[in-house]
Protein backbone atom coordinates (compact mmCIF):
# COMPACT_ATOMS: atom_id res chain seq x y z
CA UNK A 1 0.00 0.00 0.00
CA UNK A 2 1.46 3.23 -1.00
CA UNK A 3 0.55 6.45 0.34
CA UNK A 4 0.74 9.42 -2.44
CA UNK A 5 1.47 12.62 -0.80
CA UNK A 6 -0.18 15.72 -2.48
CA UNK A 7 3.37 16.88 -4.47
CA UNK A 8 3.14 13.20 -6.45
CA UNK A 9 5.40 11.86 -4.08
CA UNK A 10 4.59 8.35 -2.48
CA UNK A 11 5.46 6.84 0.90
CA UNK A 12 4.97 3.33 1.13
CA UNK A 13 3.45 2.39 4.29
CA UNK A 14 2.76 -1.58 3.65
CA UNK A 15 4.22 -4.18 1.43
CA UNK A 16 2.30 -7.47 0.24
CA UNK A 17 4.20 -10.98 0.77
CA UNK A 18 4.67 -11.02 -2.78
CA UNK A 19 6.49 -7.91 -4.21
CA UNK A 20 4.03 -7.08 -6.74
CA UNK A 21 3.91 -3.26 -5.58
CA UNK A 22 5.08 -0.36 -8.12
CA UNK A 23 6.40 2.10 -7.05
CA UNK A 24 6.17 4.73 -10.01
CA UNK A 25 4.76 7.92 -8.55
CA UNK A 26 1.27 9.14 -9.47
CA UNK A 27 -0.66 12.30 -8.70
CA UNK A 28 -3.34 12.01 -5.99
CA UNK A 29 -6.03 11.20 -7.29
CA UNK A 30 -9.02 13.65 -6.81
CA UNK A 31 -11.71 10.78 -8.02
CA UNK A 32 -11.60 6.84 -7.13
CA UNK A 33 -10.23 5.65 -10.01
CA UNK A 34 -9.39 1.88 -10.57
CA UNK A 35 -7.03 1.04 -13.82
CA UNK A 36 -3.60 -1.26 -14.72
CA UNK A 37 -0.12 -0.29 -14.14
CA UNK A 38 3.20 -2.17 -15.25
CA UNK A 39 0.66 -5.41 -15.48
CA UNK A 40 -1.11 -5.16 -11.88
CA UNK A 41 -4.32 -3.84 -11.02
CA UNK A 42 -4.16 -0.20 -9.59
CA UNK A 43 -6.85 1.13 -7.41
CA UNK A 44 -6.52 4.78 -6.48
CA UNK A 45 -8.54 6.78 -3.88
CA UNK A 46 -8.44 9.74 -2.40
CA UNK A 47 -7.67 10.87 0.85
CA UNK A 48 -10.17 13.73 1.35
CA UNK A 49 -11.01 15.61 4.43
CA UNK A 50 -13.32 18.63 4.41
CA UNK A 51 -13.23 19.06 0.71
CA UNK A 52 -9.51 18.98 0.58
CA UNK A 53 -7.47 16.55 -1.18
CA UNK A 54 -4.37 15.59 1.40
CA UNK A 55 -3.18 12.56 -0.77
CA UNK A 56 -4.38 9.07 -1.99
CA UNK A 57 -4.23 5.77 -1.06
CA UNK A 58 -3.28 3.27 -3.86
CA UNK A 59 -3.62 -0.38 -3.58
CA UNK A 60 -1.70 -2.71 -5.59
CA UNK A 61 -2.92 -6.12 -6.99
CA UNK A 62 -2.36 -8.58 -8.90
CA UNK A 63 -3.83 -8.34 -12.69
CA UNK A 64 -5.93 -11.78 -12.08
CA UNK A 65 -7.32 -10.87 -8.70
CA UNK A 66 -8.41 -7.56 -9.47
CA UNK A 67 -11.02 -5.56 -7.32
CA UNK A 68 -14.23 -5.78 -6.73
CA UNK A 69 -17.12 -3.26 -5.35
CA UNK A 70 -16.39 -4.51 -1.69
CA UNK A 71 -12.80 -3.54 -2.07
CA UNK A 72 -13.70 -0.29 -3.42
CA UNK A 73 -16.09 0.29 -0.73
CA UNK A 74 -13.29 -0.97 1.89
CA UNK A 75 -10.69 1.13 -0.02
CA UNK A 76 -12.70 4.21 0.35
CA UNK A 77 -13.39 3.49 3.99
CA UNK A 78 -10.33 3.13 4.89
CA UNK A 79 -8.94 6.84 3.33
CA UNK A 80 -11.50 8.20 4.39
CA UNK A 81 -10.57 7.41 8.11
CA UNK A 82 -7.06 7.51 6.82
CA UNK A 83 -7.10 11.18 5.74
CA UNK A 84 -9.08 12.24 9.09
CA UNK A 85 -6.38 10.54 11.12
CA UNK A 86 -3.70 12.96 8.74
CA UNK A 87 -5.74 16.20 9.13
CA UNK A 88 -5.84 15.41 12.97
CA UNK A 89 -2.25 14.03 13.52
CA UNK A 90 -1.17 17.75 11.47
CA UNK A 91 -3.50 20.02 13.76
CA UNK A 92 -2.15 18.39 16.63
CA UNK A 93 1.68 18.77 15.91
CA UNK A 94 1.02 22.27 14.81
CA UNK A 95 -0.68 22.91 18.26
CA UNK A 96 2.28 21.19 19.94
CA UNK A 97 4.77 23.41 18.03
CA UNK A 98 2.57 27.09 18.81
CA UNK A 99 2.71 25.79 22.54
CA UNK A 100 6.48 25.05 22.49
CA UNK A 101 6.86 28.51 20.94
CA UNK A 102 5.02 30.12 23.59
CA UNK A 103 6.53 28.12 26.41
CA UNK A 104 9.80 29.20 25.39
CA UNK A 105 8.89 33.13 24.75
CA UNK A 106 7.65 33.57 27.87
CA UNK A 107 10.58 31.62 30.03
CA UNK A 108 13.40 33.58 28.09
CA UNK A 109 10.95 36.71 28.82
CA UNK A 110 10.72 35.53 32.00
CA UNK A 111 14.35 34.42 32.87
CA UNK A 112 16.00 38.07 31.02
CA UNK A 113 13.96 40.12 33.95
CA UNK A 114 15.30 38.24 36.42
CA UNK A 115 18.68 40.30 36.85
CA UNK A 116 16.90 43.88 36.34
CA UNK A 117 14.71 43.12 38.41
CA UNK A 118 17.15 41.48 41.06
CA UNK A 119 19.31 44.42 40.92
CA UNK A 120 16.14 47.29 41.44
CA UNK A 121 14.88 44.77 43.97
CA UNK A 122 18.36 44.97 45.69
CA UNK A 123 19.32 48.83 44.82
CA UNK A 124 15.83 49.62 46.41
CA UNK A 125 16.04 47.20 49.64
CA UNK A 126 19.75 48.63 49.77
CA UNK A 127 18.30 52.21 50.03
CA UNK A 128 15.54 51.58 52.22
CA UNK A 129 17.88 49.83 54.88
CA UNK A 130 20.39 52.55 55.36
CA UNK A 131 22.68 52.57 52.23
CA UNK A 132 24.77 55.32 50.91
CA UNK A 133 23.05 57.70 53.91
CA UNK A 134 19.97 55.66 53.59
CA UNK A 135 16.32 57.43 53.52
CA UNK A 136 15.38 58.89 56.54
CA UNK A 137 11.38 57.26 56.82
CA UNK A 138 10.50 61.37 57.40
CA UNK A 139 11.78 61.77 54.02
CA UNK A 140 9.28 62.65 50.91
CA UNK A 141 11.36 59.96 49.42
CA UNK A 142 10.80 56.91 51.49
CA UNK A 143 6.80 56.41 50.48
CA UNK A 144 8.05 56.83 46.61
CA UNK A 145 11.23 54.04 47.39
CA UNK A 146 8.36 51.72 49.30
CA UNK A 147 6.11 51.79 45.98
CA UNK A 148 9.60 50.81 44.28
CA UNK A 149 9.68 47.92 46.43
CA UNK A 150 6.16 46.56 46.32
CA UNK A 151 5.92 46.90 42.90
CA UNK A 152 9.68 45.41 42.15
CA UNK A 153 8.78 42.23 44.47
CA UNK A 154 5.32 41.87 42.68
CA UNK A 155 7.25 41.81 39.28
CA UNK A 156 9.50 39.28 40.90
CA UNK A 157 6.75 36.87 41.36
CA UNK A 158 5.10 37.27 38.69
CA UNK A 159 8.08 36.31 36.62
CA UNK A 160 8.40 33.36 38.94
CA UNK A 161 5.06 32.19 39.01
CA UNK A 162 5.32 32.45 34.95
CA UNK A 163 8.63 30.41 35.08
CA UNK A 164 7.47 27.94 37.56
CA UNK A 165 4.20 27.14 35.41
CA UNK A 166 6.00 26.72 32.64
CA UNK A 167 8.66 24.12 34.57
CA UNK A 168 5.54 22.30 35.63
CA UNK A 169 4.30 21.61 32.91
CA UNK A 170 7.67 20.83 30.69
CA UNK A 171 10.68 19.88 33.04
CA UNK A 172 8.91 19.45 36.24
CA UNK A 173 10.17 21.10 39.23
CA UNK A 174 12.75 19.51 41.03
CA UNK A 175 12.46 19.47 45.01
CA UNK A 176 15.87 20.50 47.43
CA UNK A 177 14.81 18.57 50.15
CA UNK A 178 16.69 18.88 53.55
CA UNK A 179 15.48 18.71 57.21
CA UNK A 180 12.89 21.78 57.57
CA UNK A 181 11.13 22.80 60.08
CA UNK A 182 7.42 24.23 58.76
CA UNK A 183 6.82 26.19 62.33
CA UNK A 184 9.96 28.15 61.04
CA UNK A 185 9.07 28.71 57.66
CA UNK A 186 5.20 30.10 58.89
CA UNK A 187 7.37 32.14 61.26
CA UNK A 188 9.73 33.58 58.53
CA UNK A 189 6.89 34.14 56.16
CA UNK A 190 4.96 35.96 58.74
CA UNK A 191 7.74 38.64 60.04
CA UNK A 192 8.24 39.30 56.70
CA UNK A 193 4.53 40.01 55.71
CA UNK A 194 4.48 42.37 59.53
CA UNK A 195 7.81 43.62 58.44
CA UNK A 196 6.25 45.41 55.13
CA UNK A 197 3.55 48.79 55.36
CA UNK A 198 0.60 47.09 53.98
CA UNK A 199 -3.49 47.69 54.81
CA UNK A 200 -4.49 46.52 57.78
CA UNK A 201 -5.30 42.74 58.95
CA UNK A 202 -3.54 41.38 61.74
CA UNK A 203 -1.76 37.75 60.97
CA UNK A 204 -1.41 35.46 64.14
CA UNK A 205 0.65 32.64 64.23
CA UNK A 206 -0.08 29.61 66.36
CA UNK A 207 2.90 27.12 65.81
CA UNK A 208 3.34 25.59 69.82
CA UNK A 209 6.45 23.63 68.54
CA UNK A 210 8.59 22.65 65.65
CA UNK A 211 7.29 20.48 63.14
CA UNK A 212 10.20 18.63 61.19
CA UNK A 213 10.08 17.24 58.11
CA UNK A 214 12.30 16.68 54.42
CA UNK A 215 10.80 19.15 52.53
CA UNK A 216 12.30 22.08 50.08
CA UNK A 217 11.98 24.78 52.63
CA UNK A 218 12.03 27.41 49.47
CA UNK A 219 8.99 25.98 47.99
CA UNK A 220 7.25 25.89 50.97
CA UNK A 221 7.64 29.05 51.66
CA UNK A 222 6.28 29.83 48.54
CA UNK A 223 3.20 28.29 49.37
CA UNK A 224 2.71 30.01 52.72
CA UNK A 225 3.34 33.32 51.39
CA UNK A 226 0.73 32.61 48.54
CA UNK A 227 -2.06 31.82 51.31
CA UNK A 228 -1.10 34.43 53.74
CA UNK A 229 -0.77 36.78 50.61
CA UNK A 230 -4.24 35.71 49.20
CA UNK A 231 -5.50 35.89 52.95
CA UNK A 232 -4.53 39.55 53.41
CA UNK A 233 -6.01 40.36 49.54
CA UNK A 234 -9.39 38.97 50.47
CA UNK A 235 -9.30 39.09 54.34
CA UNK A 236 -11.30 42.34 54.33
CA UNK A 237 -8.81 43.46 56.52
CA UNK A 238 -10.05 41.30 59.50
CA UNK A 239 -7.47 38.92 61.56
CA UNK A 240 -5.79 35.95 59.85
CA UNK A 241 -4.84 33.04 61.69
CA UNK A 242 -2.05 30.69 60.38
CA UNK A 243 -2.01 26.92 62.34
CA UNK A 244 0.93 24.71 62.44
CA UNK A 245 0.60 21.39 64.01
CA UNK A 246 1.17 17.78 63.66
CA UNK A 247 -1.22 14.38 63.26
CA UNK A 248 1.01 11.42 63.31
CA UNK A 249 3.20 11.43 60.73
CA UNK A 250 1.78 14.56 58.59
CA UNK A 251 2.18 18.18 58.83
CA UNK A 252 -0.60 20.41 59.04
CA UNK A 253 -0.83 23.42 58.50
CA UNK A 254 -4.29 26.02 57.70
CA UNK A 255 -4.38 29.79 56.68
CA UNK A 256 -8.26 31.13 58.24
CA UNK A 257 -9.34 34.31 56.89
CA UNK A 258 -12.74 36.09 58.09
CA UNK A 259 -13.44 38.00 54.51
CA UNK A 260 -15.42 37.97 51.62
CA UNK A 261 -15.45 33.86 51.53
CA UNK A 262 -15.47 32.28 48.19
CA UNK A 263 -19.15 31.20 46.12
CA UNK A 264 -19.49 27.20 46.22
CA UNK A 265 -19.43 27.64 42.20
CA UNK A 266 -15.66 28.58 42.52
CA UNK A 267 -14.47 26.14 44.44
CA UNK A 268 -14.32 23.30 42.52
CA UNK A 269 -12.01 25.34 40.03
CA UNK A 270 -10.07 27.40 42.36
CA UNK A 271 -6.92 25.78 42.24
CA UNK A 272 -7.35 25.29 38.46
CA UNK A 273 -4.78 27.42 36.30
CA UNK A 274 -5.71 31.89 35.79
CA UNK A 275 -8.44 31.16 38.46
CA UNK A 276 -8.59 34.00 40.76
CA UNK A 277 -10.47 34.03 43.58
CA UNK A 278 -11.73 37.62 43.26
CA UNK A 279 -14.21 39.40 40.55
CA UNK A 280 -11.56 38.61 37.52
CA UNK A 281 -10.84 42.35 36.91
CA UNK A 282 -10.86 43.77 40.67
CA UNK A 283 -8.26 41.77 41.52
CA UNK A 284 -4.81 41.52 40.56
CA UNK A 285 -2.38 38.72 40.06
CA UNK A 286 -1.96 36.04 37.41
CA UNK A 287 -4.39 33.27 39.51
CA UNK A 288 -1.19 30.86 39.34
CA UNK A 289 -0.41 31.32 42.71
CA UNK A 290 -2.70 28.63 43.88
CA UNK A 291 -2.19 26.67 40.88
CA UNK A 292 1.87 26.59 41.57
CA UNK A 293 1.17 26.11 45.58
CA UNK A 294 -1.14 22.85 45.29
CA UNK A 295 1.38 21.32 42.69
CA UNK A 296 4.25 21.92 45.21
CA UNK A 297 2.28 20.64 47.68
CA UNK A 298 1.60 17.54 45.71
CA UNK A 299 5.00 16.99 44.91
CA UNK A 300 5.75 16.74 48.33
CA UNK A 301 3.55 14.08 48.83
CA UNK A 302 1.01 16.33 50.73
CA UNK A 303 -2.73 17.75 49.74
CA UNK A 304 -4.00 20.96 49.84
CA UNK A 305 -7.79 21.79 50.29
CA UNK A 306 -9.97 25.00 50.90
CA UNK A 307 -13.39 25.32 52.90
CA UNK A 308 -15.31 28.68 52.57
CA UNK A 309 -18.49 29.96 53.62
CA UNK A 310 -19.73 33.27 51.43
CA UNK A 311 -19.24 36.73 54.19
CA UNK A 312 -17.71 34.30 57.20
CA UNK A 313 -14.70 33.60 55.15
CA UNK A 314 -11.78 31.29 54.11
CA UNK A 315 -9.53 28.39 55.23
CA UNK A 316 -6.85 26.93 53.19
CA UNK A 317 -5.80 23.10 54.87
CA UNK A 318 -2.47 21.91 53.79
CA UNK A 319 -1.17 18.58 55.17
CA UNK A 320 1.94 17.29 54.17
CA UNK A 321 3.90 13.46 54.90
CA UNK A 322 7.05 14.05 57.16
CA UNK A 323 8.98 12.21 54.85
CA UNK A 324 8.96 11.28 51.32
CA UNK A 325 6.70 8.31 50.71
CA UNK A 326 9.57 5.11 49.16
CA UNK A 327 9.35 4.56 45.84
CA UNK B 1 33.71 41.63 60.37
CA UNK B 2 32.81 38.46 58.24
CA UNK B 3 34.55 39.05 54.64
CA UNK B 4 31.99 38.34 51.53
CA UNK B 5 33.48 37.72 48.10
CA UNK B 6 30.89 38.48 45.47
CA UNK B 7 31.88 37.54 42.18
CA UNK B 8 29.23 38.65 39.36
CA UNK B 9 29.43 39.88 35.75
CA UNK B 10 26.74 42.68 36.41
CA UNK B 11 28.23 45.57 36.98
CA UNK B 12 24.77 47.08 38.74
CA UNK B 13 23.62 44.14 40.53
CA UNK B 14 26.88 43.75 42.10
CA UNK B 15 26.88 47.55 43.10
CA UNK B 16 23.51 46.70 44.69
CA UNK B 17 24.18 43.55 46.41
CA UNK B 18 27.65 44.64 47.86
CA UNK B 19 25.28 47.72 49.57
CA UNK B 20 22.56 45.31 50.81
CA UNK B 21 25.53 43.15 52.19
CA UNK B 22 27.25 46.09 53.47
CA UNK B 23 23.92 47.29 55.27
CA UNK B 24 23.86 43.63 56.53
CA UNK B 25 27.34 44.39 58.22
CA UNK B 26 29.68 42.37 56.10
CA UNK B 27 33.00 43.98 54.83
CA UNK B 28 32.22 43.08 51.11
CA UNK B 29 34.78 42.69 48.04
CA UNK B 30 33.19 42.57 44.82
CA UNK B 31 34.50 41.31 41.28
CA UNK B 32 33.00 40.51 37.66
CA UNK B 33 34.25 37.19 37.07
CA UNK B 34 36.03 34.18 38.01
CA UNK B 35 39.08 35.01 36.84
CA UNK B 36 39.48 38.17 38.69
CA UNK B 37 37.90 35.88 41.98
CA UNK B 38 41.19 33.73 41.35
CA UNK B 39 43.63 36.40 40.91
CA UNK B 40 42.12 38.58 44.30
CA UNK B 41 41.86 35.11 46.32
CA UNK B 42 45.64 34.25 45.34
CA UNK B 43 46.63 37.86 47.10
CA UNK B 44 44.38 38.24 49.69
CA UNK B 45 43.45 36.35 53.29
CA UNK B 46 40.69 33.67 52.19
CA UNK B 47 36.72 34.86 52.87
CA UNK B 48 34.16 33.67 55.14
CA UNK B 49 31.71 33.19 52.02
CA UNK B 50 32.06 33.46 48.22
CA UNK B 51 28.67 34.80 46.78
CA UNK B 52 29.13 33.00 42.94
CA UNK B 53 26.47 34.16 39.91
CA UNK B 54 26.75 30.79 37.66
CA UNK B 55 26.11 32.55 33.82
CA UNK B 56 29.38 34.77 33.54
CA UNK B 57 31.10 35.21 30.00
CA UNK B 58 34.39 33.50 30.43
CA UNK B 59 35.27 31.07 33.69
CA UNK B 60 31.75 30.54 34.52
CA UNK B 61 30.82 29.64 38.11
CA UNK B 62 31.18 25.92 37.81
CA UNK B 63 34.17 26.31 36.56
CA UNK B 64 35.38 28.70 39.00
CA UNK B 65 34.09 26.18 42.14
CA UNK B 66 35.85 23.73 40.58
CA UNK B 67 39.16 25.52 40.23
CA UNK B 68 38.46 26.04 44.13
CA UNK B 69 37.79 22.59 44.99
CA UNK B 70 40.97 21.76 43.77
CA UNK B 71 43.26 24.35 46.00
CA UNK B 72 43.94 22.75 49.31
CA UNK B 73 43.62 26.47 50.98
CA UNK B 74 40.40 27.58 49.33
CA UNK B 75 38.31 24.09 49.57
CA UNK B 76 36.73 24.71 52.23
CA UNK B 77 35.48 28.19 51.69
CA UNK B 78 31.43 27.82 51.57
CA UNK B 79 30.24 29.17 48.03
CA UNK B 80 26.17 30.42 47.86
CA UNK B 81 25.39 29.80 44.30
CA UNK B 82 23.23 33.28 42.92
CA UNK B 83 21.27 32.66 39.70
CA UNK B 84 18.03 33.49 38.02
CA UNK B 85 17.53 30.48 36.43
CA UNK B 86 14.56 28.15 37.57
CA UNK B 87 16.97 25.13 38.13
CA UNK B 88 19.31 27.45 40.81
CA UNK B 89 19.09 24.57 43.34
CA UNK B 90 20.01 21.69 40.93
CA UNK B 91 22.42 23.71 39.67
CA UNK B 92 24.30 24.54 43.05
CA UNK B 93 23.65 21.00 44.42
CA UNK B 94 25.23 19.50 41.22
CA UNK B 95 28.64 21.67 41.68
CA UNK B 96 28.73 20.83 45.64
CA UNK B 97 27.78 24.73 46.60
CA UNK B 98 26.63 25.32 50.45
CA UNK B 99 23.71 27.02 49.11
CA UNK B 100 21.80 29.41 46.85
CA UNK B 101 20.03 32.31 46.58
CA UNK B 102 17.44 32.84 43.71
CA UNK B 103 17.61 36.44 41.42
CA UNK B 104 15.90 37.99 42.36
CA UNK B 105 15.82 37.72 46.29
CA UNK B 106 14.40 39.97 49.24
CA UNK B 107 16.61 41.04 50.81
CA UNK B 108 15.83 39.07 54.25
CA UNK B 109 16.55 36.21 51.99
CA UNK B 110 19.54 37.16 50.91
CA UNK B 111 21.10 38.07 54.83
CA UNK B 112 19.39 34.89 55.99
CA UNK B 113 21.24 32.33 53.50
CA UNK B 114 24.35 34.03 53.93
CA UNK B 115 24.48 34.37 58.20
CA UNK B 116 23.66 30.73 58.25
CA UNK B 117 26.89 29.56 56.18
CA UNK B 118 29.62 32.32 57.38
Amino acid sequence: VDLVEPDGSVRRVAVAPEQIVSSVPCLPEPTTRVGEQDGCAVLGVPLAVAGRTLGALRLTRPRSSGFDTADLALAEDVAGRAALAIEIARAYRKTEEAIRARDECLSVASHELRTPLATLQATTEALLAGAHGGVPSASPLAAPLHSIARQVARLSRLANQILDTIALETTGIDLARTDVDLASVAADVVARVNSIPRPPGEVMLAAPCAVRGLWDRARLEQVVETLVSNALRFGGGKPIAIRVGRREDRALLTVEDHGLGIPSERLGSLFARFERAGAARSIGGLGLGLHLGRAIVGLHGGTMRVESVVGRGTTFFVELPLSPARP
Amino acid sequence: MKRVLLVDDDDDLREALSDLLAVGGYDVVSVPGGGEALAWLGRNPRPDLILLDLMMPGMTGAELKARLDRDPCLGGVPVVVLSGDTRVAEQALAIGAADWIAKPSSMVALLETVARHV
